[in-house]
């Protein structure tokens, strides 16, 4: 069963097409990639699919249009982890991973107990419990990235929208982040996440979308739509995919 | 009385623009409500209108704030950034600043003129009751508004676009905020004449007690600047001096040096 649909999906910045004719389908459990060069549509799609920017073609969420439901109930069953993930005030880990639970509050009511128990609960599983009291200006770069994943997770979302979770980090950060999103998939959450390390994506994701220049140019199981002639089309370059220790490896130069 | 009400407008828009804007330097003055409310203020008191009609000063203070936050709005858009807020605050900063020197220049006697700068200058002295009964309906619109976006503005704390995604109206709030500005503002300006520092300093003061998220320094910093507004009157009033000593003045004289302090404490725990 689809959570999150989209038909003909398409997305104009300052006039031009950035995203054009895109039919996608994630479902519960779901870890599904999106890949694909700069410039290819990757950020815009994901803004469409949560609903954040105006866009053409249907969006549905469990066979309901995205566009009727308001923004809180909206917001309550897609999270949107934004890349880079700046935040403008130095403000405590505890109470960055509280303002997930913000589409469960109105403007006058405190929160809950359940409130407490779900910020409780992401913490745990991002492992930024002992850093609740840190300010965010202090944290690395993996700390920080654990934190913010678990600002989205707070609002215990049906769908998780995830843009370049893992850029900035090292290999054992990556790691950890995609792990993350895995044991989230296994609890039923459908994960979009935009990846640009193809390593990754084709260890972790159970689909991907290939994307080059707003079109979906390949989608299906990483092996499948990440292949060498496919990538040859979408980045210009000469990849070859083997399998190192049960683990797939790439090598890539450019094609020119 | 009257210092408490423009204290805690002051103060509390100071807080909300500075979520708002995600700008710890941001302060009412930056959005061009004072600067506005001033001009209006002092077209006024230049048309010698002030003798005409008691509340002529009052009124055309908030019609000058409003104006600069009907002007801002139309001049950012619906879906403007920050940088564009700021940039046309500036403008209408500028704007509001060559009306006022116009004024000046062209005033017709040294009286009017002196008239005109004393007001600029920011005092409490000689205001009624029926000054209080004028601001306070606006002052209390005004604060309304913007005790109502505090959990919007924790939200922006992470940006436009992640804000929007946990459900808030991004133009619904800047619209609140703004407008709530303009009339707590605008209503403040026009009674009291321009007050500086207290919606500047007051957050800052109170951002190592109370935490960053804005919502939690809406309601201290209103508190908080009435409390350094009425302090300020009372320094005023007990210092002795051969002349009156103006409200705004001494909020700038302490408030000024205070805040490049904090600034340079603040630039050496930031490498």
């Amino acid at each position: 069963m689809n959570v999150l649909q989209a038909r003909a999906l398409g997305v104009s910045l300052g006039g031009r097409a950035v995203v054009s004719g895109v039919d996608l389908d994630i479902e519960a459990g779901d870890l599904v990639g999106l890949v694909g060069p700069n410039g290819a549509g990757k950020t815009s799609l994901l803004r469409a699919l949560a609903g954040l920017a105006p866009s053409t073609g249907t969006v549905s969420f469990d066979g309901h249009p995205l566009a009727a439901l308001p923004p809180a109930a909206r917001a309550r069953r897609i999270a949107y982890l934004a890349q880079g993930g700046q935040v403008y005030w130095p403000l405590t880990v505890a109470r960055l991973v509280a303002l997930g639970r913000l589409p469960h509050l109105d403007a006058w009511t405190r929160p809950g107990p359940a409130d407490a128990a779900a910020i409780a609960a992401a913490m745990a599983a991002c492992e930024v419990t002992p850093l609740a009291a840190r300010s965010v200006a202090s944290l690395s770069g993996g700390e920080r990235a654990r934190a913010l994943l678990a600002r989205a997770l707070a609002g215990e979302p049906r769908v998780l929208l995830a843009d370049e979770p893992v850029a900035g980090l090292d290999p054992y950060h990556q790691l950890g982040v995609m792990d993350l999103l895995q044991a989230r998939a296994g609890q039923g959450c459908g994960v979009v996440v935009v990846l640009h390390d193809l390593a990754l994506a084709l260890r972790y994701c159970h689909r991907v979308y290939l994307l080059a220049e707003g079109k979906v140019l390949a989608s299906g199981a990483p092996r499948e739509a990440l292949n060498a002639e496919l990538l040859a089309r979408a980045y210009g370059v000469r990849a070859t995919i083997a399998d190192i220790a049960g683990q797939p490896a790439l090598t890539m130069e450019r094609l020119r | 009385m009257l210092g408490l009400v423009i204290g805690a407008a002051l103060g509390l828009s100071g807080a909300a623009l500075q979520g708002l804007l995600r700008n710890p330097l941001a302060e009412p003055g930056l959005v061009g409500a004072t600067g506005m409310a001033s001009l209006g203020a002092v077209i006024v008191l230049y048309f010698g209108l002030a003798a005409l009609f008691p509340f002529a000063v009052p009124v055309a203070g908030i019609a000058g704030a409003l104006l600069a936050v009907a002007l801002l709005y139309l001049l950012a858009g619906r879906e403007a950034g920050t940088a564009t807020i700021i940039l046309a605050g500036v403008a209408l900063n500028a704007l509001a600043g060559a009306g006022v020197a116009l004024a000046l220049n062209l005033s017709p006697s040294a009286y009017a003129a002196v008239e005109i700068a004393f007001w600029l200058l920011g005092s409490l002295a000689d205001r009624s009751v029926q000054h209080l009964a004028f601001a306070v309906p606006f002052i209390a619109v005004g604060i309304a508004l913007l005790l109502s976006v505090g959990r919007s503005l924790d939200a922006l704390a992470l940006g436009e676009e992640t804000a929007s995604s946990l459900g808030v109206d991004l133009n619904s709030v800047r619209l609140r905020a703004i407008l709530g500005t303009g009339l707590a503002v605008g209503a403040a300006v026009a009674v009291s004449g321009s007050i500086g520092f207290v919606g500047l300093v007051v957050p800052h003061l109170l951002r190592p007690i109370f935490g960053h998220e804005p919502s939690r320094l809406l309601l201290p910093s209103a508190l908080g600047g009435a409390c350094l507004l009425l302090a300020a009157d009372l320094g005023v009033r007990l210092i002795p001096s051969p002349q009156e000593l103006k409200l705004g003045v001494l909020t700038a004289l302490v408030g000024a040096p205070f805040f490049l302090g904090l600034m340079w404490r603040l630039r050496r725990e930031t490498p």
